[in-house]
């Protein structure tokens, strides 16, 4: 069996929220990521997708340990990484990198190219003199295309696109190996996040880094991924291998997801019969009872109302949290 | 013809500390009755500014020249006590982010029953009758309850709803929508479009619709018109500019908009990124990154030319031929 690089199991998120009136304050707990269970394996992408408050981002934030977790297991590189103490952390870190989606706000305003993206060396190569730091800057620079003519300028000189380079320079400067990147294309144009894109599949077959890609867009995901998870309100809906995901979409909200893309070609956009889902994602502070997604979806019968599905392997490496899916299939 | 808007040499510039800026360079567009005018741009081509002139909004600093006619009446050289009346009545912008559009402290009925005040002069019990007719064409469900929330209180996929319907409520010819669902998840944005096509086929209005999703762009547009660093690179029938494309600048962005259905390894990016509007290349402005570009092309700005019927480009060379 192969060594994964990071492990998940029954990962639960809490947060407190007010909930009272003027004269009383009450907290009410929502789980914002419910036992969510994954792992990802050496240099391999694994694409999360869902829509805007759907715990995509405090997915990726407690696997950091930027928030806290309420339970479950997160194994990094075979050590368990939910309960060391937090002076080993840093250690762990050195392997984790971040792109985040906004490139400017992301980098430091008051610091130059070259200090952002020589700051994991300060942190983990201290042995290291200027020079040859400077000389992995610009390393690290060429890499992902810029030119170290601009070692020396500051963020706001550059272009959105030429940012998210600087934050991918600071990620691969450690040579990590394992990049979360947080909606990292959504805030560029499309000739750029086409640039981008190219840059993270170019840099992750050369130093086979593995990635998480997390997206709301799905045409994006399926570009770069090998694996796709897809979350709806905080639990996992379906994860699979991108081509069975794309071809053979198991979950009623993969399915209306998949449809709700639109495609770049007018007469088969015309042609082309929409499944709309009706209405918006619940509040995920008061979810539904039993599934999730029984409120916007069509099949919706009375079980799912009453029990949460349990995921169910459709086939290996394809699990649907879903109760209609083995009856079709008995069928 | 049915021509209800026109927009004929118009340009805008804004002045800056560091000199004058050109945002819209000459351009010329019009829309008819009943169609969906489809303008694709990346940031800063100044798609959104060759709109916010035509509904009298440019910044103080913005200067704008040329001709902008709604059906007769010239826009840009008009007293702001007429444009307020045309403005919101018969020409009406939808806005990317519904949240900031939408002032947070009036209740959305409040904001809406406005419009109608302002240009029917219509009492509080005609209006709410109006706009819970107009709240049950656009999808919002409960309508009573709704016009009694802040925006603050719906989700953001209502919220664009209700501007939506604010928009439609005095029946304009023209509605402008500026990128309405790039803030919204990808399921609300396919009950958008959907959404927006009803408007078109049964109120009959011009829509304007500016984005930069091809992907939106072909469920619904009839006519495109590509911006480029202020200018129009190409236009055309929505067919002809997918199938026939004629600037290279439009095969890039078609090359490089991901679709479900294309399995590649490798995107085909358009190097570089748009020029600065301050220092725009000599020649033709997108010559820095196109591929067959050749010496005339350094030198001399192309013009917008009529290749075939309805199709014109802004290219020196038919696109396929070296």
């Amino acid at each position: 069996m192969r060594e994964n690089l990071l492990d998940v199991e029954n990962l639960t998120i809490k947060y407190k929220v007010k909930n009272g009136n003027l004269f009383f304050n009450r907290y009410r707990e929502f789980k914002a990521i419910d036992q969510v269970s994954f792992n990802i394996g050496p240099s391999e992408t694994l694409g999360l997708v869902g829509e805007s408050g759907c715990g995509k981002s405090s997915l990726a934030r407690a696997i950091v340990k930027l928030v806290g977790l309420d339970s479950g297991k997160v194994t990094w590189l075979g050590k368990d990484w939910t309960s060391s103490h937090a002076s080993t952390d840093r250690k762990f870190r050195e392997n984790l990198q971040l792109v985040f989606q906004d490139p400017l706000a992301s980098l430091n305003p008051r610091m130059t190219v070259s200090e952002i993206i020589s700051e994991p060396l300060e942190n983990y190569r201290k042995d290291l003199s200027v020079l040859e730091k400077i000389e992995l800057v610009k390393k690290s620079m060429e890499t992902v295309g810029l030119s170290t003519s601009m070692i020396n300028r500051y963020p706001h000189e550059f272009s959105g696109g030429q940012c998210q380079r600087i934050g991918i320079a600071r990620a691969i400067i450690l040579k990590p190996k394992l990049i979360i990147c947080d909606e990292p294309v959504s805030a560029l144009d499309v000739s750029i996040q086409a640039q981008v894109i190219n840059l993270l599949k170019d840099l992750q077959k050369r130093f086979s880094i593995a990635l998480l890609f997390i997206s709301h867009d799905l045409s994006v995901v399926k570009h770069i991924s090998d694996r796709v998870m897809v979350l709806y309100l905080g639990r996992i809906m379906e994860i699979a291998n991108v081509n069975d995901l794309f071809s053979n979409p198991s979950h009623p909200y993969s399915q209306a997801l998949l449809s709700a893309i639109p495609i770049p070609d007018p007469i088969r956009e015309k042609e082309r019969k929409r499944d709309n889902l009706v209405g918006d994602a619940p509040s995920p502070i008061f979810p539904p009872s039993g599934c999730v997604f029984r409120t916007r979806c069509k099949k919706s019968t009375n079980i799912c109302s009453i029990k949460e599905p349990r995921e169910k392997i459709v086939k290996l490496g394809h699990r649907v949290a879903c109760h209609h899916v083995s009856d079709e299939e008995s069928k | 013809m049915n021509r209800l808007l026109e927009i004929k040499d118009l340009s805008v510039v804004f002045d800056t500390p560091d000199g004058s800026v050109k945002a819209v360079n000459n351009i010329s567009l019009d829309v008819d009755r009943g169609e969906c005018l489809a303008i694709v741009g990346e940031s800063g081509s100044g798609k959104s500014q060759t709109f916010l002139t035509a509904m009298g909004l440019l910044a103080d600093n913005g200067r704008s020249a040329g001709i902008i006619n709604l059906n007769g009446s010239d826009l840009l050289n008009m007293q702001r006590n007429d444009l307020n009346k045309l403005r919101g009545n018969r020409i009406a912008m939808i806005f990317q982010d519904p949240m900031t559009a939408l002032t947070p402290h009036m209740k959305v009925g409040e904001q809406i029953r406005e419009v109608l005040d302002h240009h029917q002069g219509l009492g509080k019990k005609a209006a709410c009758e109006i706009i819970r007719e107009m709240f049950n064409k656009v999808n919002i469900p409960e309508p009573d309850r709704r016009m009694e929330m802040y925006p603050h209180e719906l989700s953001g996929g209502l919220r664009q709803r209700v501007m939506i319907a604010m928009a439609l409520i005095c029946k304009p010819d023209v509605i402008i929508a500026d990128e309405p669902t790039t803030a919204l998840d990808v399921t609300v944005q396919a009950q958008i479009m959907d959404l927006l096509n009803e408007i078109k086929t049964e109120i009959g209005a011009a829509i304007i619709l500016i984005t930069h999703d091809l992907g939106v762009v072909a469920g619904i547009a009839d006519r495109v018109a590509v911006m480029y660093a202020g200018s129009i690179v190409e236009s055309g029938e929505v067919f002809d500019i997918f199938y026939n494309t004629k600037h290279p600048y439009t095969l890039g962005l078609l090359n490089c908009s991901l679709s479900l259905e294309k399995k590649i390894d490798f995107l085909e990016a358009i190097d570089g990124h748009p020029p600065n509007p301050n220092n725009l290349p000599n020649g033709c402005p997108f010559n820095p990154r196109c591929k067959n570009v050749r010496d005339i092309c350094r030198e001399e700005k192309p013009e917008i030319k009529i290749k075939k019927q309805n199709h014109s480009s802004a290219c020196h060379f038919e696109l396929g031929v070296k």
